[in-house]
């Protein structure tokens, strides 16, 4: 099978290597994950997602059947046909064109969120775990601080407060997003500073922060790159979330959550207005979560075992 | 001791630990130096503090639990190490003292290429020389002209590493044990310190490979001019490589001599007791004599001599009295009541 063929490609890369994983390991979880049709149905969905994204991104939005920001009355509330795939909304704009366009906003917002978390949490968990006592407990104290309230309440609260802007919603989710990724990062320095390397490390003179660089994030990279991976899923299911609510994307602008809203007052009577942005939001979702749980499986040596048998 | 020609001297040398079960004395007085191109081996039982000792004088002992208490001194090149900031220190570890440890499994770092970590070594080194850091790759000329390429396969040469320029490019997981203690040598030599800590460096690997990184470490040391402080369990590696031995036991040195006088004529009972307790390939056969007893809690350590409970010829004075190193004459040193002031 072709498909097959290529996982062992990129199994084959020393890439993997380079960062620390046994290349062995890597190709029976992608062996796993390739024979789990679930799993192997969200990476594509993921890909496509991704794609599209970038295509529209390079390309621009001329590449699609229609301008999706184009206003035509005459074709205004059309049923899903040949000529347009998934409808038309009540200013005639054509509903495949705008969730298509969509996909590069989402993508946007969530690399975004979960890159700048990784990147904040990631540093400061890395930080927390290797000088441990004092700095420890401060920055564990703070990241209790924001777990304690509802991560989507803290979001809205944060982004109304803000005011409505797509730029302010990332603002916000990324305030709610960073602890667990400090907390993840921090229980990954813990054991990483146990090894020897950062011993020798710290006898051959190295400064502790030039050991947290070096010699720590490096090697807590890996599975924080894969927690983000599909977490990216979540973020676009908040960010949606606040965008329904109308605190996100402005009209016109093609935001999946933005069309539910602006398409729910038809669902009775044109139920393609809201129902297919819904179900690109659920799918996409989906596919985050149909991968993170085959990985899941496939990292567990218990399970992996029912798998394989 | 060898007095003011010593590399490092060692001089009352004591570190506790605050545990939950009370303060343990890892190190309660210890008295060693090492002489310029000499291989001191430390040897004792688990947990005589022969660890502790190399990771004190690193100054990487955890702390908290660990302290260094008043009036210990860790004498380096003249410089008392103890009386410098954590930035003087980080200056000395590395170039001035380095470290090889155990376990050559976890020692490098699995993300970097083997060439990548000894090239940082001597990078950190030149920075030092320039008196600065080191930034990203710009280092990559050294003052007599020479690249930094050039120094690591020489580094490489020099542990006796075949087909250098390919290992450089191996990452740790792809090289045997023996193989990357190797690098791992080669990596710490390459900061060019005068002395090398070697904290159990061939425990971890099969007797061949032992074998050839002992000779390794011995050649090396006549080749770059370090001092070698080896810390070990096996008296049969302490018999290779070292040229002075000290005994530690419970967190004291109890017996300082040249390898051939310890193995010939040991003074110490404990050290008597362990040497009667080697196996020898020669003699009689016949059940091996044993130390009764095992090395006591260094929370609460018996008062006076703390080796006394298990010692044959203990007497009154060896229960009320720690006994200090004496000078036995012809570099030997012994810490026994039966061997003071006579």
């Amino acid at each position: 099978m072709n498909r097959v063929t290529l996982w062992r490609r990129i199994g084959d890369l020393d890439l993997l290597g380079a960062l620390g994983i046994d290349v062995k390991e890597v190709r029976l979880i992608l062996r796993i994950l390739s024979r789990n049709p679930l799993s192997l149905a969200g990476s594509i969905i993921i890909l496509v997602f991704f794609a599209t994204a970038i295509l529209i991104a390079i390309a621009g939005v001329g590449v699609l059947p229609y301008d999706p920001y184009a206003v035509n009355i005459a074709e205004a509330l059309q049923s899903p046909s040949l000529r347009h795939l998934l409808g038309t909304d009540n200013l005639g704009r054509d509903i495949f064109s705008r969730i298509v366009a969509g996909t590069v906003v989402d993508a946007q917002v969530s690399v975004v969120v979960v890159a700048f978390s990784m990147a904040v949490g990631g540093l400061l968990g890395a930080i927390s775990g290797f000088y441990g006592g004092k700095v420890d407990e401060i920055v564990m104290r703070v990241t209790d601080i924001f777990l304690a309230f509802p991560g989507l309440i803290l979001a809205l609260a944060i982004a109304a407060a803000l005011g409505p802007s797509l730029l302010h919603v990332m603002e916000a989710l990324l305030v709610v997003w960073w602890p667990t990724y400090a907390r993840l990062s921090r229980a990954e320095a813990l054991t990483v500073k146990e090894n020897q390397y950062i011993e020798a490390a710290k006898a051959s003179g190295l400064r502790d922060i030039e050991i947290v660089f070096r010699h720590v994030l490096p090697n807590i990279l890996p599975p924080l790159m894969i927690y983000a991976t599909l977490d990216i899923g979540s973020v676009i299911l908040n960010a949606s979330v606040l965008s329904y609510i109308g605190l996100g994307a402005q009209p016109p602008q093609a935001e999946w959550g933005r069309m539910v809203f602006d398409g729910q007052s038809y669902l009775m009577t044109q139920w393609w207005l809201p129902i297919f942005p819904g179900v690109a939001i659920m799918v996409t979702v989906l596919g985050f979560n149909l991968l993170g749980d085959g990985l899941r499986d496939a990292l567990d040596p218990r399970l992996r075992r029912i798998v394989r048998g | 001791m060898s007095g003011d020609k010593s590399l490092l001297q060692v001089k009352n040398l004591r570190v506790i630990f605050n545990t939950d079960a009370g303060v343990v004395r890892a190190l309660d007085g210890v008295d060693l130096s090492v002489g310029y191109k000499e291989v001191l081996g430390v040897v004792g039982e688990s947990g005589a503090g022969k660890s502790a000792l190399g990771l004190t004088i690193m100054r990487l002992i955890p702390s908290p639990p660990g302290r260094i208490l008043e009036g210990s001194s860790i004498i380096f090149r003249g410089v008392d190490l103890l009386k410098l900031s954590e930035e003087e220190m980080n200056r000395v570890r590395g170039t001035g003292i380095s470290m090889i440890f155990q376990e050559p499994m976890t020692s490098l770092n699995p993300v970097y290429t083997v060439g990548d970590q000894i090239k940082e070594s001597i990078r950190l080194r030149i920075a030092r020389s320039r008196r600065e850091r080191p930034r990203g790759g710009r280092l990559e000329r050294l003052d007599d002209g020479g690249s930094v390429e050039d120094e690591l396969l020489e580094a490489l040469r020099l542990v006796r590493i075949p087909d250098p320029e390919k290992i450089a490019k191996s990452y740790p997981h792809e090289l045997s044990g023996g193989m990357r203690q190797r690098a791992m040598i080669a990596m710490m030599l390459a900061a060019k310190p005068s002395l090398l800590i070697a904290d159990e460096p061939t425990t971890a690997l099969d007797v061949t490979t032992q074998a050839q990184i002992l000779k390794l470490l011995r050649d090396l040391m006549e080749e770059v001019g370090a001092s070698i402080l080896f810390i070990t369990h096996d008296f049969g590696v302490i018999g290779e490589i070292a040229d002075r031995v000290a005994v530690m036991y419970a967190g004291n040195v109890v017996e300082i001599a040249g390898v051939h006088d310890l193995f010939h004529k040991p003074s110490h009972p404990y050290t008597i007791g362990l040497m009667e307790s080697i196996p020898h390939l020669t003699g009689e056969r016949g059940e091996l004599p044993t130390l009764p007893g095992s090395m006591p809690s260094l929370i609460s350590p018996p008062p006076g001599c703390k080796f006394h409970p298990r010692c044959p010829h203990a007497f009154e004075k060896c229960r009320r009295e720690t006994p200090r190193l004496v000078d036995m004459g012809g570099e030997r040193w012994v810490a026994c009541h039966l061997f003071g002031r006579r």
